[in-house]
């Protein structure tokens, strides 16, 4: 009972501070916490905008039966899998050279990587879009004057990978900035001691850099997979999902199941899977990563 | 002496070579990076014409404003940027009283819950928007919020990065300014209007332009949650245009983009350093 006074006691003190986060925590609840909750409801339902009906696990049995649902399923880790590595390790290097340059030359790299970054996706999609157009875009200008023969960038078997290119030129600036923000915080005392002690600059980068910056390589790495297990717009602006559902991904297909099709149900049962993914897909990097990350 | 002859011994010609090759390996990305944004200009202020002339040109030669003339008669761009930035400002601002108010709380007051109220806030972040959008849009058509800015800026507060940087910068706020405040008898909210806020300046710049952007560039939220092509955002509207058209006009098209792009171009250059702050801050503590 004490326990409880005393609880009453120390919130009344500061109920000022109760108030304070009321706002932000209204909109959580009306905003994030509430959707979620009729989400994980609908996935149970087959629902509408005017009606809807208890259907059990029937949407989740259906989705993993859909052979465009798996395909969406595996493309999208393709590009997790492909682009997430891809993205991290080429800003570490690139954020390495970058820190042993001028200012000047520093502020004009962290300007060209992070500036796609503020533009919309749209923006750079529709640019993608003409630079691809197999007719008039400028890449099969470059390849038939190269030699080779014109590609149909939007419609072959390596799409998925063009698109990538595409996502990796949006998400790459950031991861940038970070490590390079990182780098910067080591003290240099470290390196002039490794280097009194004969250090080579290689054994400097895997021995001392690397290994100082595995937390922020371990939050890229979340960040990141989290990012592009929601890619879409790409999708969405470039191919539709085509050629032959080869670029459909999770998320467009929450998309045109919820807003081409009316299927509420069918549409948050994906996003459950979705959720699902990055959750289990977020606590084994954890693991992975383990408790060295504590500095 | 020492480290002069170390540095003397390190550069040798193979690491000379090695770090002119990968400076221009740097240069080639940032030209990667660079370019489609320079052909995006050059399309938008060449006659659409040559946007389909084979070879292209490289170098501006006629430079003209017709694009622009097109996109403004034949679409409601002019309109869909005062949407826009509606939208983008109305959340930048509830955001901005929001999230400094959370921030005061829970980075300089001790209060039963703290930890897990926040913990919970923040993890939110984690899970994809798109799963809370079906009945946030269910939602929103029941209250009569479809199609209206409301509908298209309030589920864009929720978002709790601002919140996060705002409790960052509020924790090194000196105890003793507060406290001195308390002793001369300021009331709680005389405290956050006339010490915490004039103090946080900085991280007000940062939220609030990290989240102009971020509401100006989304694309999802606003597709669905508007229907009349006048109540498009920008991009909405931009990726509208290119997506109903049998044979894409690719000169107006880049116009639009470039109409979309320039002011967040703009606000990027002028506040360069309020992003990175706020990018790193968000990292580095994290």
């Amino acid at each position: 009972m004490s326990r409880i006074v005393r609880l009453y006691k120390a919130m009344k003190k500061e109920k000022a501070a109760y108030f304070f986060i009321l706002p932000s925590v209204l909109m959580f609840l009306l905003f994030t916490l509430y959707p979620l909750i009729l989400s994980f409801f609908l996935s149970f339902k087959h629902a509408n905008l005017v009606s809807s009906k208890w259907v059990g696990l029937a949407n989740f049995v259906s989705i993993f039966r859909d052979n465009v649902f798996i395909l969406a399923l595996k493309n999208t880790f393709l590009f997790v899998v492909v682009l997430v590595p891809t993205i991290v390790f080429l800003a570490f290097f690139a954020a390495l050279k970058i820190s042993t340059l001028n200012n000047s030359l520093k502020t004009f790299f962290r300007g060209a990587f992070y500036l796609p970054t503020v533009l919309s996706g749209v923006i750079l999609s529709l640019i993608w879009l003409w630079i691809f157009n197999p007719a008039f875009g400028l890449l099969n200008y470059i390849v038939k004057l190269l030699g080779f023969k014109p590609v149909i960038w939007l419609a072959s078997k390596g799409t998925i990978y063009y698109l990538m290119f595409v996502v990796f030129t949006f998400n790459f600036g950031v991861p940038v900035i970070i490590y390079l923000a990182s780098i910067m915080n080591i003290p240099s005392e470290l390196y002039e001691a490794a280097r009194i002690d004969g250090a080579s600059r290689r054994e400097i980068k895997w021995k001392i850099t690397f290994p100082l910056l595995k937390p922020t390589t371990f939050f890229l790495f979340v960040t990141q997979t989290i990012a592009v297990f929601q890619v879409w717009v790409v999708v969405q602006l470039l191919t539709n999902g085509g050629p032959a559902h080869r670029t459909e991904t999770i998320v467009f297909q929450i998309y045109k199941t919820a807003f081409w099709f009316n299927q509420f149900g069918r549409a948050s049962a994906m996003g459950m899977v979705l959720v699902v993914l990055i959750v289990v897909v977020t606590v084994l990097q954890r693991l992975y990563a383990g408790e060295e990350i504590n500095y | 002496m020492l480290t002069q002859t170390n540095e003397l011994r390190q550069y040798t010609l193979v690491e000379k070579v090695w770090f002119y090759f990968s400076l221009g390996l740097l240069f080639v990305l940032a030209f990667i990076f660079l370019f489609p944004l320079y052909w995006m200009f050059l399309g938008a202020f060449e006659p659409s014409s040559l946007a389909i002339k084979m070879p292209p040109n490289f170098l501006p030669v006629h430079l003209t404003l017709h694009n622009f003339e097109k996109l403004f008669t034949s679409t409601k761009a002019l309109r869909w940027f005062i949407n826009s930035i509606i939208v983008a400002g109305s959340s930048t601002v509830l955001t901005l009283i929001f999230a400094s108010m959370a921030g005061y709380a829970f980075g300089k007051k001790k209060f039963p819950g703290r930890e897990l109220i926040f913990w919970v806030l923040i993890t939110a972040m984690m899970v994809p928007k798109q799963v809370m959008m079906i009945p946030l849009y269910i939602l929103m058509n029941k209250y009569h919020l479809y199609n209206t800015y409301p509908g298209m800026f309030l589920p864009m507060v929720a978002w709790p990065f601002g919140l996060f940087l705002m409790k960052q910068f509020m924790q090194s706020i000196p105890e003793d300014l507060l406290l001195s405040a308390k002793i001369d008898g300021a009331g709680e909210w005389k405290i956050f209007i006339s010490i915490v806020l004039p103090l946080s300046i900085p991280a007000f710049g940062t939220v609030g332009i990290l989240y102009f952007i971020n509401t100006w560039n989304d694309y999802m939220w606003q597709l669905v949650i508007t229907k009349d092509i006048i109540m498009s955002t920008l991009p909405v509207g931009i990726a509208k245009v290119a997506r109903n058209e049998f044979i894409v006009d690719y000169g107006r098209l880049m116009s639009g983009a470039a109409f979309g792009a320039v002011p967040m171009i703009a606000i990027f250059l002028f506040f360069q350093k309020y992003f990175i702050s706020g990018i790193t801050m968000g990292a580095l503590k994290g």
